[in-house]
Order: structure tokens, then C-alpha cells, then sequence
């Protein structure tokens, strides 16, 4: 009896001890402990229902750049949160030099720069191999023709690599940075995984992917040894949430610190009403339609610029918000390097100049035609304002309505006789003219990208224009040339835009994402996503 | 009885082929092609060319179909388009997703249809009746997505008891936590069909003349409700049953949407998009053999439900 009693004691002691010794612990650890107490998980409701792939070389879907731009860094980078291409910054390139020529590129690169996942240091050869991959043809980078100017890439010692181009770029800089054809892998990880780099991919970056999980989540963990310094966060997990008011609700119940937003004012307006911080991005999406000029009756200028002129752009603007819209006046959008509406036909609403036009047209009475077109949300409404304003000047437009995946092969199979599209690319007028108005993106050519009214085969060419723009070293001179390509695509019709309008991003408001969202005075915060890097921040 | 379930079981691989067939013909005669989605507008013809080529897509369609088809008598389902990774991995990461939630779904269904579609025809044109026909109705008109919203407005946004992510938690009770919602959300409209055809079923069996008759020899009403009538009500509710399961798996799709789960619906629809031919063949082959297993097990539980039912 009276040992078990005394057992029972003892038992007490120990226990008691146990707790004073932990306690004296946690209070000699406290710093390192409220430390990892605050090194959060961010969760990011991203707006897709999966990734295709986290290679960043082949990442082409909305929703997959965020994540790859949170593992991997290219040579230079855009200043956090902003597309001042004047302001570049060193990345995995401590510095650079040009030739007088403006051919050869000289990159110091950062020493002891660590692969995710114990692949060892980055060096000039996984530069080299970086862009030797995006450009071959084995390959099959979407982003191939991003780099198509350059000749050469040499590893000239362990530190140090050259990039010699075919002419002269003046955005060469640009076209180097962490996006799409700029990021850079690891020659080793390439090589070793093959296919299994799609969705284990090595980078640099301030996160490392430590799962994935198709159409659950993709989590990436702080990498600790990033040469930026150790990020804030522990790590992020990006949950894929394709339903708005599913990414709603969560935002709303804290389920998720940040999302991909919905590019509605009234969304905007609830979300921000909810305490909700709402940002917008861009450079916008432009919006436009280009004519089918070898299909009659648009192959007729005058019926063009009837259609052209009938189009209410304010009346779009209001559908779409006015927070969150505005006009389109040139075929390059504004926010563009190159991008102006000075001297341009602008087709201003004039519904009874767009009915003599029909008249002398030969189509007093108005026509009928039919396009295919898609169902998504960022088409289909569009399709249904332009056939309204159409038919006030006596033009039926019948849409037949389709799947956005067979949208996008009948209008490359030139169906349409009109062609609603909107895009965001590198804000530079370059990407935009080369790929919609150069006589090589011609749809049905095997160089074909979405050049869709036939501009350049037929009515004028501005190849040598958009050509001459692209080497032009001297700012002015280039913006003149520039100017010029959008003015002549204007005055033959061969296009009508007529809105441009922002992504939105929404947080809550104990999330920091490390840098400032407001942009210098001519570009828009970057691209469709809040980027996260090792600033980026829970504070709660 | 074994020599039929053999048969049934056996039916399943010409089934397969058919569907996949018709899925593989289908697929290719809709517009749209793999390889623009793959690789994004602003990839040129070039590129796309190439991609084609490394799919084997730019092979003569019946070299492809010849491809398919030794692969399928293989149980090759073949590797997705868009991940590389094989169909079957995919398929058997999300099958067990959507079985539980068509599980709970047909359970909760069961559970309040059931005895709600009793009490109806026991009691016609009662309030009971009145109410219980009127939710059926409320519940078969709304769209499960619509039911699922209002779901998490009230139980996630606002009393906070389950997550708007519903994405199956580790553990039972965590699984079961996720699966609730969507699952009450499929459930009540399966409960709304089930409430119906009890009742209509139960109520035409009440009218027969054994019921007369063992009314009439004194057995207490509750023993001619449960034992004579329900019995026999509940074959035509089973039949039932295994048709329905097809638009359960259909309802899926958008239940996954909203809830945020991954599984065979959000699977397959993005497979479509992305014009995932592999995935979608392997996918509607799956469910194909599913519904053809779930009929078979239905045509053996007859047998138990109904002793006149003899399978030689």
C-alpha cells in the first residue's frame, strides 16, 4: 500500500519536473520559437482547376506563372510588382556590359547560387543550356521565337557567360528577364529527371516545390539558402479553386490569404465592401477584332470601317466597369511600350457615318453573317454587345456558339469572317504587332501565330516596319516607327479595339506582399498575379 | 446464378470498347486540338506541328485508332496529353474522391428519401404528404451547383461549421468533415427523386388485393406497410437506382466545381478542355464500367428483394 503510494508520488515528481523542464525551455527557445510561429503558410487561391506543368519553360496557363515565378529567377528582373522596363535589376546576374556594337552581352553571374534540392551551384553552363533548350526545335518551347535574335550563348568561364545576337535589340535586357523564355533550370535537374522536371522542377528561387497534387494543390517550402535572404514565409500552397464564388467564400472565411480575383466591378465592390483588399493588374487585357480580309464583304474597306464605326466603345466600357475598363483606341494596348492613338483613325461611334458607309458599300439594306464563336466569358459578351450595336446600322451578325478549345481551332482554320480575341503579352508594341499584324503570323503558314485578318498578304504590309522598329536603337525613332505600324493598320481596318480591361487580385489585409503595388507613371502593375518572394509576408 | 454474374462481368469489355470507341471518334471529330491548348495562343504552327508529331497525332486516324484499340484489350489506358503522367494513375488518384462523395450522396439520399416517400403514401394527402412532395419538388428543380452554393453561404460563411474547401482532410473524421456538404448538396436531390418513387410505388402496391386481404384477416397495419408492401414497392426504387447512377456521377462535376474537390468530374472536364484524348477515353471507360458492374449488382439484389426472380 505504502509503495504504491510512494510510486504515485514519485510519478508526480517526474511529471512535474518534465513540466518545469519544458517550460524552462520553451522560455530559453522563446525567440526562435515565436519565430517559427510566425513564418506562415500563405494560401493562395489560384483561379485554374490544375497546372499542366510547373517547367517554366512550357509554362504557358494562367495560373501556373505565379508559381514557377516563385522557384526560379533568370539572369535580370523586373523591379517586384511593376514592368518599368527602364529600371532592371540584377538577378542571377550580378552585372552585365554590352559591346559598342550592341551585339555581345557580357553577364557576371552571382557566385554560390544553390539548386533547389542539393543539385549543386548554378553556373555559366546552366545559362547556356538554359537557351540552347528554349531554342530547339526538339525542344518545343511555346516561348521560342523570344528568342530568336540571339546567336550565341557562351559560357566563357564558370562565372560569366556572353550572349551575342543576330542584330542589335534594344529590349534585349527585356527579353532576359524572369519571364517565360528567361527563367533558368538546372543543367543537371534537366537532365536527370526529364519528364519527371515537369512537375519537380528545380530552381533558384525563394520557394522549392515540396508537392503536387493534380487538381488539389502545388506546395512550395521557403528555401532557406536563397541568396535574397530566407524568405518570410514557411512556405506557400497554392490551392486550385476554379469556381469565383467558391474562391469568394473562402477568401471570406479566411480559408485562403490571398486569390485570383474576378474581373467584375460588383465582385470588387462586395470584396473591398467585406474589408478585402482588391488590387488590379496589368498591363490590361486588350481587347479588339480583327476583320478577315480576304472573306467578302470584309475584304470591302468601307464595310470594315462601317463596322468599325458602329461600335460603341463606351457602352463596353460600362458593361465591363468602369473601374475596371477603359477604351481601346490603337492596336497595341495603352501601357505598351510604343502604344499611342496620336494621329490613328480611331473609329469614333458615328452610327450614321457607319450607314453610308454600308450604302456606298453597296449595302444599303445591311447583310447577314455568321461566326463562330466562344463560349467563355471573356468572348461570348463581347460578341453579343458588337451584334447589337451591328444591328442598329442594319448588320445581322448570327453567332454560332462554341467551345473555347474549338474557338481557338476554327478561327485558325480561318472560319470567321470577324475574329474576337484579347490578349496580354510583354509590354513592349513589338510582341503584340508581330504576332497579330506581321505577314508571318499569318494563320494557315507554318509560321502561323494569330495574325487573322491577313494584313501583310493582302491590302498593305508592315513587315519592315514592325522589323526595322525591332532593331532600332533610338528610343524616338522607334516609337515614330512604332506609331507608324499602328496607324496603318488603322486606317486599312484591319482591326477594331475597343477596350482594355484590368485582372484583378484580391488579399487579406494582414498579408504583405512585400513590395508596392502602385506602378511608375507608364506601366501598370505586372501581369494577371500578385508575384510572392521573400519579402512577401502574413503579419497576424 | 455465378454463370450469369460471369456473363454480366463478361459483357463489360465489349461495352468498353464500344464507349471507348465512340469516345475516340467523338473527341476527333469535335474541333479543337490538343496541341493549341497545350502550348497557348501565341505558340506558332511550327511548334504546334511539332507537338502534334511527338502526341503521334499527325498519323492516319485509323493507325491511331489501331494504336488504341491493342492498347485498351491491354488495360493500357495510355499517358495524358497534358501531363504525361499514365491515364490509369490519374483515373485511380481521383476515382476514390468521387466514389466517396456518390457513396455518401446515395446514402444521404436513401436515408431521407426512403422513409420520407413511407410516410407520404402511408399517409396521403396529409400535411406530411403535402410537405414532404413540395420539398421534393423545391429539391429536383434546383441545380445541385445552386443548392451548393446556398449550402456554404449558410453552414460555411455563416454558422462556420464545415471548411468552403472541401478537399478530403487527412483521417476519417476529417474525411467525413470535407465530404458533408457536397454530399448533403447531392444528397437531397437523389432524396427528392427516391422521396417520389417510393411514394408513387408504395402507393400503387397499397391498392393491391394481398394488401386488401391481409387487411381484412386483421395484421396490424404497420406489419402490411413494412413486410407486404414495401417490400414489394421498393424493386421498380432499385431498378431505379442503378439507371440513376449516371446522373449521380454526371452531378458530380459541378458538386466538385463548387465544393473545390478534386475527383472524376473535375478530372474529365479538364481533360475536355484540354482536349486530353487519352484521359477522356481511359476516364469514360471507367464509368462505363462502373455503371455496367452497379446494374449487375442490382439485377442480383432483385433476386433477394423478389423470390419470383430466378436467374438460370
Amino acid at each position: 500500500m505504502l509503495t504504491s503510494k510512494l510510486q504515485a508520488m514519485r510519478a508526480g515528481a517526474l511529471v512535474l519536473a518534465a513540466v518545469l523542464l519544458a517550460a524552462c525551455l520553451f522560455v530559453a527557445a522563446g525567440g526562435d520559437l515565436a519565430l517559427a510561429q510566425s513564418r506562415h503558410v500563405l494560401r493562395v487561391g489560384s483561379g485554374v482547376a490544375d497546372v499542366g506543368t510547373l517547367d517554366p519553360h512550357f509554362a504557358t496557363n494562367f495560373g501556373e506563372y505565379p508559381i514557377v515565378k516563385a522557384m526560379f529567377n533568370g539572369l535580370v528582373d523586373l523591379p517586384a510588382g511593376t514592368v518599368d522596363i527602364e529600371n532592371i535589376e540584377p538577378d542571377l546576374a550580378e552585372s552585365w556590359s554590352v559591346s559598342e556594337d550592341g551585339l555581345v552581352w557580357t553577364f557576371n553571374l552571382r557566385k554560390g547560387v544553390q539548386w533547389h534540392h542539393g543539385y549543386g551551384e548554378f553556373t555559366a553552363e546552366d545559362v547556356v543550356f538554359s537557351f540552347e533548350r528554349v531554342a530547339s526545335p526538339q525542344v518545343g518551347s511555346p516561348w521560342r521565337s523570344e528568342v530568336a535574335n540571339i546567336k550565341e550563348v557562351r559560357a566563357v568561364d564558370r562565372y560569366t557567360v556572353e550572349i551575342e545576337l543576330h542584330a542589335p535589340d534594344p529590349f534585349a535586357l527585356l527579353r532576359l528577364v524572369g519571364y517565360h523564355s528567361g527563367f533558368i533550370v538546372s543543367k543537371k535537374a534537366v537532365t536527370e529527371l526529364g519528364d519527371e522536371h515537369r512537375f519537380r522542377p528545380i530552381g533558384t528561387g525563394p520557394f522549392a516545390i515540396s508537392e503536387y497534387n493534380p487538381r488539389r494543390n502545388v506546395v512550395l517550402v521557403a528555401n532557406d539558402a536563397y541568396y535574397k535572404g530566407a524568405p518570410k514565409l514557411a512556405g506557400i500552397e497554392f490551392r486550385f479553386m476554379p469556381d469565383t464564388a467558391t474562391r469568394e467564400l473562402a477568401l471570406r472565411t479566411g480559408e485562403v490569404d490571398t486569390a485570383d480575383g474576378d474581373s467584375e466591378q460588383i465582385w470588387v465592390e462586395r470584396m473591398r465592401a467585406q474589408g478585402v483588399i482588391v488590387e488590379l493588374v496589368g498591363p490590361g487585357n486588350g481587347y479588339f477584332i480583327q476583320f478577315n480580309m480576304t472573306k467578302p464583304p470584309f475584304d470591302n474597306l468601307k464595310v470594315r470601317q462601317a463596322l468599325a464605326y458602329a461600335v460603341n466603345r463606351d457602352e463596353i466600357v460600362a458593361y465591363l466597369g468602369t473601374a475596371l475598363a477603359r477604351p481601346l483606341r490603337s492596336p497595341v494596348p495603352a501601357g505598351y511600350f510604343g502604344h499611342t492613338t496620336e494621329g490613328l483613325e480611331t473609329y469614333e461611334y458615328n452610327p450614321g457615318l457607319a450607314r453610308q458607309l454600308l450604302a456606298e458599300a453597296g449595302y444599303p439594306n445591311g447583310f447577314e453573317f455568321e461566326i463562330y464563336i466562344s463560349e467563355a466569358t471573356s468572348y461570348l459578351p463581347f460578341a453579343q454587345l458588337l451584334q447589337e450595336h451591328w444591328r442598329r446600322i442594319g448588320v445581322t451578325m448570327r453567332l454560332n456558339v462554341i467551345d473555347h478549345a474549338s474557338y481557338h481551332a476554327r478561327v485558325r482554320e480561318d472560319a470567321n469572317g470577324v475574329i474576337f480575341y484579347n490578349a496580354t503579352r510583354l509590354p513592349i508594341a513589338d510582341i503584340y504587332l508581330s504576332q497579330f499584324y506581321h505577314s508571318d503570323a499569318i494563320i494557315g503558314k507554318p509560321t502561323a501565330i494569330t495574325n487573322f485578318s491577313h494584313l501583310g498578304d493582302v491590302v498593305d504590309n508592315i513587315d519592315a516596319l514592325i522589323e526595322e522598329a525591332r532593331f532600332e536603337m533610338n528610343p524616338d525613332r522607334q516609337k515614330e516607327l512604332y506609331a507608324e505600324a499602328q496607324r496603318r493598320i488603322m486606317a486599312v481596318a484591319a482591326a477594331m479595339p475597343y477596350a482594355q480591361r484590368y485582372s484583378t487580385v484580391a488579399r487579406q489585409p494582414y498579408v504583405d506582399i512585400g513590395y508596392s503595388m502602385v506602378a511608375p507613371d507608364q506601366f501598370d502593375n505586372l501581369f494577371e498575379h500578385y508575384v510572392y518572394n521573400e519579402k512577401t509576408s502574413i503579419n497576424r | 446464378m455465378k454463370a450469369y454474374i460471369t456473363r454480366r462481368l463478361l459483357s463489360i469489355i465489349p461495352t468498353l470498347l464500344i464507349v471507348g470507341s465512340l469516345v475516340f471518334f467523338v473527341m476527333r471529330a469535335a474541333s479543337g486540338d490538343p496541341a493549341t491548348a497545350m502550348l497557348g495562343a501565341s505558340a506558332t504552327a511550327e511548334s504546334i506541328a511539332r507537338l502534334r508529331e511527338q502526341l503521334g497525332l499527325d498519323r492516319p486516324l485509323l493507325v491511331q485508332y489501331l494504336d488504341f484499340l491493342l492498347q485498351a484489350i491491354r488495360g493500357d489506358f495510355g499517358r495524358s496529353f497534358a501531363t504525361g503522367r499514365p491515364v490509369a494513375e490519374q483515373i485511380f488518384a481521383a476515382f476514390p474522391d468521387t466514389l466517396e462523395l456518390v457513396f455518401w450522396g446515395m446514402l444521404i439520399g436513401t436515408v431521407i428519401g426512403v422513409p420520407t416517400g413511407i410516410v407520404a403514401a402511408v399517409r396521403p394527402n396529409s400535411i406530411l404528404d403535402y410537405l414532404s412532395r413540395f420539398a421534393a419538388l423545391l429539391g429536383l428543380s434546383m441545380p445541385p451547383f445552386y443548392l451548393g452554393i446556398l449550402l456554404l453561404l449558410v453552414f460555411a460563411l455563416e454558422l462556420r461549421w464545415f471548411p468552403v474547401i472541401s478537399t478530403p482532410q487527412p483521417g476519417f473524421l476529417g474525411r467525413l468533415h470535407s465530404v458533408f456538404l457536397p454530399a448533403l448538396s447531392l444528397g437531397l436531390v437523389q432524396a427528392s427523386f427516391i422521396m417520389r418513387m417510393v411514394r408513387s410505388s408504395l402507393l400503387e402496391v397499397l391498392q393491391e388485393d394481398y394488401i386488401r386481404t391481409a387487411h381484412a384477416k386483421g395484421v396490424p397495419p404497420s406489419r402490411v406497410h413494412y413486410r407486404h408492401a414495401l417490400r414489394n414497392a421498393l424493386i421498380p426504387v432499385i431498378t431505379v437506382f442503378g439507371l440513376y447512377l449516371g446522373t449521380l456521377l454526371a452531378g458530380t462535376v459541378l458538386t466538385e466545381t463548387v465544393f473545390n474537390r478534386p475527383g472524376m468530374g473535375r478530372l474529365l472536364v479538364g481533360a475536355i478542355q484540354q482536349r486530353d484524348y487519352p484521359l477522356i477515353q481511359g476516364g469514360l471507360m471507367i464509368y462505363a464500367a462502373l455503371i455496367v458492374i452497379v446494374n449487375t449488382a442490382v439485377d442480383i439484389v432483385y433476386g433477394f428483394v423478389d423470390p419470383t426472380i430466378r436467374y438460370d
